[in-house]
């Protein structure tokens, strides 16, 4: 019984987190609540990843590998980054493109959720996105800005440590996806909603 | 003209091949727009219609167009919804279509298949001429 109350409790908090954060528009595509230490930001479904893998969660829909994830943000990849730092996160800045295979980031951890109008609840990161090898993602904010900014290629949150992306998962180094095939990941059809659907990201600091 | 849409489409169908050689490659795929072969190879059709004049048997086309479908069905493990979604998605993306939704791509996809295959079928000018004689007597004298 005390475990219905708190699962209730909790799908009514994601619920009204959800609905709090709908206000989000193309042109104010990211939201800030210093006091939750949470960031939200608008981003569409990317249908192609259903059924091919890729090593990205999230890129600014104008950067340059803006087709290659499973969202296509509409958040600008520093003011993400800036978004991230207004809450109070610290970005670990320990990935170089030197060490990228050996290193995992380090940094602020986020739990992360995706929901988008009709869905039941916000559904978490390991709901959303199939890992191959079924291990948890860990998303940390990696910083990287002044690369970010340098390559322009627009990464938000990458599924593998990354030296570019703003956030990404400190389960695996960088390469794992591309270069040793030790994972493949791939969005879950049977969860998100159809390509083009506007979704809506959020990231609270752990 | 039949022989310069057959090479057109001809060209349009090895793009597709070509791509999902291509997409094998996640390192690749994760880099470049991979369905720019699309255009490439249409665009090789169109070349190629303005100086070959052999007659292109339909046969080779209808072969490369199932493989083509084969193939898909192989790489997506027989996932019917997948190609209605990956097609569509290549098409958009090779030909910087950003604005088409999936349906719109669908339905571009499906009329060139229809029209292409329409094309294919031995049809002469005479054998239909013949039909319509038959059909109306009166036109045969």
């Amino acid at each position: 019984m005390k475990n219905l109350i708190y699962t209730t409790l909790l799908v009514l908090l994601m619920a009204i987190n959800s609905f709090a954060a709908i206000n989000l528009t193309e042109d104010t595509p990211v939201s800030v609540d210093k006091d939750k230490k949470t960031v939200s930001f608008l981003a569409e479904v990317n249908g192609k990843y259903f059924y091919q893998p890729t090593r990205h969660f999230a890129i600014y829909k104008d950067g340059k590998f803006g087709d290659k994830s499973v969202f296509r943000g509409l958040v600008q990849q520093l003011d993400f980054h800036d978004a991230l730092v207004q809450i109070g996160a610290v970005a670990g800045n320990n990935m170089t493109l030197e060490n990228k295979e050996t290193t995992t980031v380090q940094g602020q951890p986020f739990s992360v959720t995706v929901t988008w109008d009709g869905a039941d609840r916000a559904y978490s990161i390991d709901e959303v996105i199939n890992d191959s090898n079924q291990k948890p993602i860990v998303m940390k904010f990696g910083g990287n800005s002044a690369v970010s900014k340098k390559l322009g290629t627009g990464c938000l949150l990458c599924l593998d440590s990354c030296p570019v992306g703003i956030v990404s998962n400190s389960t695996y180094t960088y390469g794992a996806v591309e270069k040793r095939g030790e994972v493949t990941f791939m969005g879950n059809r049977n969860i998100l909603p159809k390509d083009g659907t506007r979704v809506i990201i959020t990231l609270t600091a752990l | 003209m039949r022989q310069k849409l057959t090479l057109i489409y001809l060209g349009v169908i090895t793009g597709f091949l070509v791509l999902l050689i291509l997409n094998a490659s996640v390192w690749l795929e994760m880099r470049i727009n991979t369905a720019l072969v699309l255009p490439l190879f249409t665009f090789a059709g169109v070349a190629a219609s303005f100086w070959y004049v052999k007659r292109i048997h339909p046969g080779i086309v209808i072969a490369l167009q199932g493989s083509l479908f084969l193939f898909l069905l192989l790489k997506f493990h027989f996932e019917i919804e997948a190609l209605t979604i990956m097609p569509a998605i290549w098409l958009r993306e090779g030909f910087l279509l950003n604005f088409l939704e999936i349906h719109e791509a669908n339905a571009v996809i499906t009329s060139t298949v229809l029209f292409a295959n329409l094309m294919l079928l031995p049809f002469k000018h005479n054998n239909l001429e013949r039909i319509a004689i038959a059909t109306n007597p009166e036109r045969g004298r």
